[in-house]
């Protein structure tokens, strides 16, 4: 997938924080996804390549929302911020 | 063949001015392998009950784990405990950096320290050897300095030098100690123990290495450099390295449980101002203690509105969180100059600034008067200039500082007017930065950890969530099967915490940080069980290893009932039961009664009595230690 998105009509903007960078492109933790139709936030993570598992905080458009929810979909120019169970240091 | 140990421990009598070399057998080290456990063990036997800590009978033992400077990744640590001037009960801290590999590669695995200097002095040890060598001359000086004329001195520019600062030389309670002026054994104030001593410093240089001691040298080295190689293919230790813990602030803000305001609110308005992205501006490099792979340790450097140089660590990110959002100060050079401060003058971050954001909490209630209390410093929510101003007066005890050098236990008795609710300690301890409404295991551990609120006794919550993610996986060797929503506190989150305890006190036992075993990070369950049978040639198992962590909980327990510590202690501070004002987790609080249950549930698997929160004698003997139930501490046969 190219994750700069040449050519696609919808990007997202992706924002993984913590560990949560390791699944990015490069391993980067902030990049632009390109989609090519409105998808539900599940479809969208797994074709990102972060394991849903993982994310214990997830905000769309610096919302906080359940990620389990079916409704919640991702469109042209959202952002979502996944967060990982951070833990003690 | 070795056993992972040199079985030998080094005595001073500051009283007497003279030291002795101890030995033990392979035996005795099987059962107290090493830091909190071999340390323990000392104090128990050796500090008279009730002995003041800060006068000579306190004993200060200082004891490199069972691993400690093996080559493999985070097996760095040592402890430093004795009695505790913060909290009166078993003073506890651990740090990592150079200095414990070292005593271990001089040929020691502790040292003890007892009586009282007549002056200051400081302790060359080299390769087994140990003078106690004049520091007049170094008393008063900041800690550069002090580092500097020791290898001066010596000739020995590699010389590792764990010392004190000007706080611990003035006893205040929540005195750190630093070694290489990076690593710092912050909490329970173990400097102002080892400064009531008349020590500022403690250097060493060994000329050994550690797989001279193991029993299985090329299985411990390939397993080490196996563990090196792979430190950047797991999520977490990855993490760690690339962001080390000031990545940790966005995600807690963003769940609701980054401390603000004095644990207020769990979530910063102002969070862009401390978060990763301001911090990484001003990131000068990554530092690492010895032999680590990890290398998570930030440095800062920068001359802006304020100048920060690389002398010291930090700011991690319980400074971060701790000057920051809890005091409602949103400039991230703002806090790294006031960390450079504490390190500077010897006291730990969180303490200090835990007992900032409280008094700034009670000038706003009107029960402590600036003017009156604090000889005008304007400590209040997000007055960072006054943060600036009140370090180095807590260090000296003067001016406002005199009140602030207290902590926060002790001035919420001084002021009253209903303060002790939200002064955020335990047993006299300041919380860490976690905001425990929203992961309640981390609550359970605040309340019932002997040394007080402490965030490394325990898992945290969120990592047992989801039994699909890394960590949980990661945990699961440990016996740990289900999950467990984070605010849950029944009978599985207890297991989970029972289980996380032992774990995390075999860490300290074995002297491996917190960032690396699983579930936390990358070393997996069976490779430290794999290590420290390739250190020892011991056919240890899992719940070997649990068990020797648990041995060492249950002596700090023994050491705190002894000097009247019971039940009662075990508490958190109110504001913990009220709820949240702010963020997203507004409005959830910790149920008083569900706690209370969660904590006789979680004596009842310790075998503690649920009534006073004592270890059974039954539990006392299945663990080998009967001989702690004589009273005195000593053994019984």
């Amino acid at each position: 997938m190219d994750c700069d998105g040449v050519g696609q009509a919808l990007r997202v903007k992706v924002h993984l924080w913590g560990e949560l960078g390791f699944y990015g492109p490069g391993k980067r933790g902030r990049f632009e996804f390109p989609i090519d139709h409105e998808m539900p936030v599940s479809d969208a993570l797994r074709l990102i390549g972060v394991p849903e598992a993982d994310v214990a905080v997830f905000a769309l458009n610096r919302e906080v929302v359940r990620l389990g929810d079916p409704t919640l979909t991702v469109a042209d120019d959202d952002r979502i911020d996944c967060f990982p169970p951070t833990s003690g240091g | 063949m070795g056993f992972g140990s040199n079985g030998t421990i080094l005595r001073v009598d500051l009283t007497a001015g003279t030291t002795a070399v101890e030995t033990f057998d392979e035996a005795f080290y099987r059962r107290y392998p090493g830091g909190k456990a071999l340390a323990a063990y000392h104090l128990l036997r050796e500090m008279p009950a009730g002995a003041d800590p800060l006068g000579p009978d306190n004993v200060l033992v200082l004891a490199t784990g069972l691993l400690t400077g093996a080559p493999v990744s985070t097996a760095t640590r040592f402890n430093a405990i004795a009695r505790s001037p913060l909290t009166g009960g078993f003073g506890e801290s651990e740090a990592g950096g150079y200095w414990g590999p070292e005593l271990k590669m001089a040929g020691l695995d502790a040292v003890i320290l007892t009586g009282r200097s007549p002056r200051p002095v400081w302790i060359w040890i080299r390769d087994g050897q140990a003078e106690i060598r004049d520091a007049r001359n170094l008393w008063g000086q900041d800690p550069p300095t002090v580092q500097a004329a020791i290898r001066e001195e010596t000739g020995e520019k590699n010389a590792r030098v764990l010392q004190i600062g000007r706080a611990g030389e003035n006893l205040v309670p929540y005195a750190m100690l630093m070694n290489d002026l990076r690593h710092y054994n912050g909490r329970t104030g173990m400097g102002a123990v080892m400064g009531s001593k008349n020590v500022r410093a403690i250097a060493v240089k060994g000329s050994s290495r550690y797989l001279q001691l193991a029993h299985d040298p090329a299985a411990l080295g390939k397993l080490g450099k196996g563990l090196s190689e792979r430190v950047t293919e797991h999520p977490q230790s990855w993490d760690l390295r690339t962001k080390g813990t000031p990545g940790l602030t966005d995600g807690l803000n963003a769940a609701g449980i980054l401390p603000t305001r004095n644990f207020r609110q769990g979530s910063f308005e102002q969070v862009e101002g401390i978060g990763f992205a301001a911090f990484e501006a001003i990131r000068s490099a990554t530092r690492t203690c010895y032999a680590c792979a990890v290398r998570c340790k930030p440095e800062t450097a920068f001359e802006d509105r304020y100048r920060v140089t690389d002398t010291y660590d930090g700011p991690e990110y319980e400074a971060i969180a701790g000057f920051g959002s809890n005091c409602a100060i949103f400039d991230i050079q703002l806090v790294a100059k006031a960390n450079e401060l504490c390190n500077e003058v010897g006291i730990d971050v969180i303490s200090a600034a835990g007992t900032v954001a409280f008094v700034m909490e009670c000038v706003e209630h009107g029960l402590i008067d600036v003017e009156r209390d604090l000889g005008g410093l304007d400590l209040r929510f997000g007055n960072g200039e006054a943060v600036l101003e009140a370090i180095p007066l807590i260090a000296d005890r003067r001016g406002a500082g005199e009140l602030l050098a207290l902590g926060s236990r002790a001035i919420a008795e001084r002021v009253g007017g209903g303060s002790e609710a939200w002064a955020m300690q335990v047993k006299g301890l300041e919380l860490a930065m976690h905001e425990p409404r929203g992961k309640v295991g981390v609550a359970l551990g605040y309340a019932t950890n002997e040394a007080g609120a402490d965030h490394l006794v325990g898992f945290h919550d969120p990592i047992f969530v989801n039994p699909e993610s890394v960590p949980f996986k990661g945990a699961m060797p440990l016996g740990i099967t289900e999950p467990s929503p984070a605010r849950d506190l029944g009978p599985v989150k207890v297991g989970i915490w029972y289980t996380g305890e032992r774990w995390n006190s075999a860490e300290k036992v074995l002297g491996l940080c917190f960032f690396g075993p699983a579930p936390r990070s990358f070393i997996q369950v069976e490779e430290v069980v794999a290590a420290v049978h390739a250190a020892t040639g011991w056919d240890v198992t899992v719940d070997e290893l649990l068990e020797i962590g648990e041995r060492a909980v249950n002596m700090a327990r023994v050491f705190n009932v002894r000097e009247g510590f019971d039940r009662r202690a075990d508490k958190l501070p109110e504001r913990l039961h009220l709820p949240l004002e702010g963020g997203p987790l507004t409005g959830v609080s910790i149920d008083r009664q569900e706690f209370e249950a969660a904590i006789s549930a979680l004596y009842t698997l310790k075998g503690w009595d649920p009534a006073t929160g004592a270890p059974t004698p039954e539990r006392l003997e299945r663990l080998g230690l009967e001989w702690t139930a004589t009273g005195s501490g000593k053994p019984s046969a």
